[in-house]
């Protein structure tokens, strides 16, 4: 579903990303896991097409960017880290206009609308005004405008973050309804959620990918025992990086 | 280094690189022809007023006014709230500094209004040099007392004062309108803050500095600007069963954001009330002509928006193409400035113009195409 090929890029006079490449199929939930200013966001915005790459492809579900920019992004459907809504509009006036952008019938939107809004526990929220959410709700409306799409592929960056437990695990369980027809590709922090719900990492340190693959393989990869979590893998994984720089 | 200073030396160069882009944007003409012609009109109508003109209830009523509406700066920032925190009780001069600094805002403000007062007064009353003095002075009291008292978190200090320097003017005593003007003075001394109150603080400078974004933005790109959001259920429920219910997304979401926002149709609605009491004063002076240029100090602040609303927001990663959020947008303003551009041009006719209700139409036509043109 999502193809990253030698991907390089970053920010006008810095590079950040190396040669990254990497592969999220349909039925997956893959976890972009990394260090601060690992350029987990860097990937995600050069996915998103937000960032023009210096060299390399993206390719979502067969489309790329400059083949037909409007049908490269109905593929994409993004949950941003810091909620970023319009002011000006009712949450069911973004989910009406993600609607319209993403050509989803009214029936279908009016359904999956009513059924995410009650999964979520905003339901009354729907005709507020964003000024008036907390910042959970808003981190909530973002959650919905994705969700609504059904696109094939969908970008989540540190979902987390401003959610209480009963709403991560109502995402988690949305996710993994979500991902049966579609693929997701998500950044977190949260080592031992993404343990438990992730299909396989990528694990970026420094713009490049350190390595790839299911929490057995990787443990095998750095000949680790079986009962090390992602965050021992993890840290070997950046330690063997680093003696070999 | 005087914190104080420091600031002030940030604000004096922003506001001297804001003027430089504001001076050499070309986009100030229509501001200075709307100025002259509205000193042409103004001075048409203190030549044909009637000395019984009630102008010293005009001048009561505006010292009413100007304690209202101040929007002081404070130059707090965000980190204060971290980084100035252990300071607090030592920074008396800081404090003193910003009240100054806004003493002398509500100065310049208040001076500005009886420039276009004064004359009207000067007209209808025998006044003598010193009672002149005695006015301008109690101007200046009233706003920079309204302006320190919102400083300082002070309510209903100000108003009794103005209130009583206007029984005095218009029972005709305007030497003594000082004098009331001062009693809110010592009442916020004494109620002055101690320490500098972090928060108040901060929240005034977010709005003043908006506010001073937003009058920038006119002549200059300022992505990061917070608007105010009216609901307009009425409009809206309207606007939906016809045009949005039909309209694409990039449409749509401007649509809304057209009629719910103080900067579009809002702005539409203040410009045209403005332009008709000019048409008023102007007593069918080339009334035509005040269509092109309220028209056009519409287009002057509504076209420069679309970057503000393209900078950061969600329509960046959905299937919203720029070009159509481009054509989207000039869809709503072409709408909104013609039918102001209609609106004023009947207006101009039943407000006696003749021929230049024609050139007005014509100019106007042409002044929303030139920044239209600019949309790109």
């Amino acid at each position: 579903m999502l193809h990253v090929d030698h991907l390089n890029g970053g920010y006008i006079g810095k590079q950040v990303l190396h040669d990254v490449s990497f592969d999220v199929k349909k039925g997956e939930l893959v976890g972009l896991i990394g260090l601060n200013g690992a350029g987990k966001s860097t990937t995600i915005k050069h996915i998103l097409g937000l960032l023009e790459p210096i060299s390399g492809a993206v390719e979502v579900d067969s489309q790329t960017l400059s083949s037909s920019e409007k049908n490269y992004r109905k593929k994409i459907s993004y949950i941003p880290e810091t909620p970023i809504l319009y002011d000006t509009l009712t949450l069911r006036e973004h989910l009406t206009l993600i609607g319209k952008a993403y050509d989803i019938d009214a029936a279908d939107l009016t359904s999956r609308t009513e059924r995410l809004a009650r999964d979520m526990r905003m339901e009354k929220q729907l005709d507020w005004f964003p000024s008036v959410f907390s910042k959970g709700m808003r981190q909530k409306a973002m959650i919905l405008c994705a969700l609504v799409t059904k696109s094939p592929l969908l970008i989540v960056d540190e979902p987390f973050v401003g959610l209480d437990p009963l709403a991560i695990r109502q995402l988690l369980r949305l996710f993994d309804e979500y991902k049966e027809d579609c693929a997701i590709l998500m950044s977190t922090h949260i080592l031992e959620t993404a343990e438990r719900h992730c299909d396989r990492f990528v694990f970026l340190h420094q713009g490049s990918v350190i390595a790839t693959g299911t929490a057995a393989q990787l443990r095998e990869t750095y000949s680790l025992r079986p009962d090390a979590t992602l965050d021992d893998i993890y840290v070997e994984a950046i330690e063997a990086e680093e003696r070999k720089q | 280094m005087n914190v104080f200073k420091q600031r002030f030396g940030v604000w004096v160069e922003d506001v001297v690189k804001y003027s430089r882009y504001v001076a050499n944007g070309g986009l100030l003409f229509t501001l200075y022809f709307t100025l002259i012609y509205g000193a042409f009109v103004y001075n048409q109508f203190l030549t044909d007023l009637d000395p019984a003109f009630p102008s010293e209830w005009i001048v009561a009523l505006i010292w009413l006014l100007l304690p209202l509406g101040h929007r002081p700066r404070t130059l707090i920032q965000e980190a204060d709230q971290v980084f100035l925190l252990p300071r607090l009780g030592e920074i008396r001069a800081f404090m003193t500094g910003v009240r100054l600094f806004n003493v002398v805002f509500a100065a310049i403000r208040a001076i500005l209004v009886m420039l276009v007062v004064l004359p009207l007064l000067v007209r209808t009353q025998a006044l003598t040099s010193v009672e002149v003095g005695a006015i301008l002075a109690t101007s200046v009291l009233i706003s920079a007392a309204g302006r320190l008292a919102k400083l300082e978190g002070v309510q209903y200090v100000v108003l009794p004062s103005a209130l009583a320097s206007g029984f005095l003017i218009v029972f005709g005593v305007p030497l003594l309108t000082p004098v009331p003007a001062l009693v809110p003075f010592v009442l916020l001394h004494v109620r002055r803050n101690r320490r500098i109150p972090l928060l108040d603080w901060l929240l005034l400078e977010e709005k003043s500095k908006a506010q001073f974004d937003r009058v920038v933005s006119w002549f200059v790109d300022v992505p990061a600007l917070r608007e105010d959001v009216r609901e307009r259920s009425f409009i809206v429920s309207l606007l939906e069963r016809s045009v949005l219910a039909r309209a694409d997304a990039a449409r749509y979401v401007y649509g809304l954001r057209v009629m719910r926002s103080n900067d579009s149709l809002d702005l539409v609605l203040r410009l045209s009330a403005v332009a008709l009491v000019v048409m008023w004063l102007s007593g069918g002076w080339y009334v035509g002509l005040v269509v092109p240029l309220f028209v056009g100090l519409t287009a002057l602040q509504l076209v420069p928006l679309f970057k503000r609303l393209d900078t950061v927001s969600m329509a960046s990663w959905l299937p919203i193409t720029r070009a159509e959020r481009l054509v989207a947008y000039k869809w709503w303003a072409t709408r909104l400035l013609f039918a102001q551009l209609l609106a004023l041009g009947v207006a101009s006719l039943l407000f006696g113009a003749t021929w230049d209700a024609l050139v007005g139409l014509g100019l106007a036509y042409l002044v929303v195409r030139y920044y239209l043109n600019r949309l790109t």
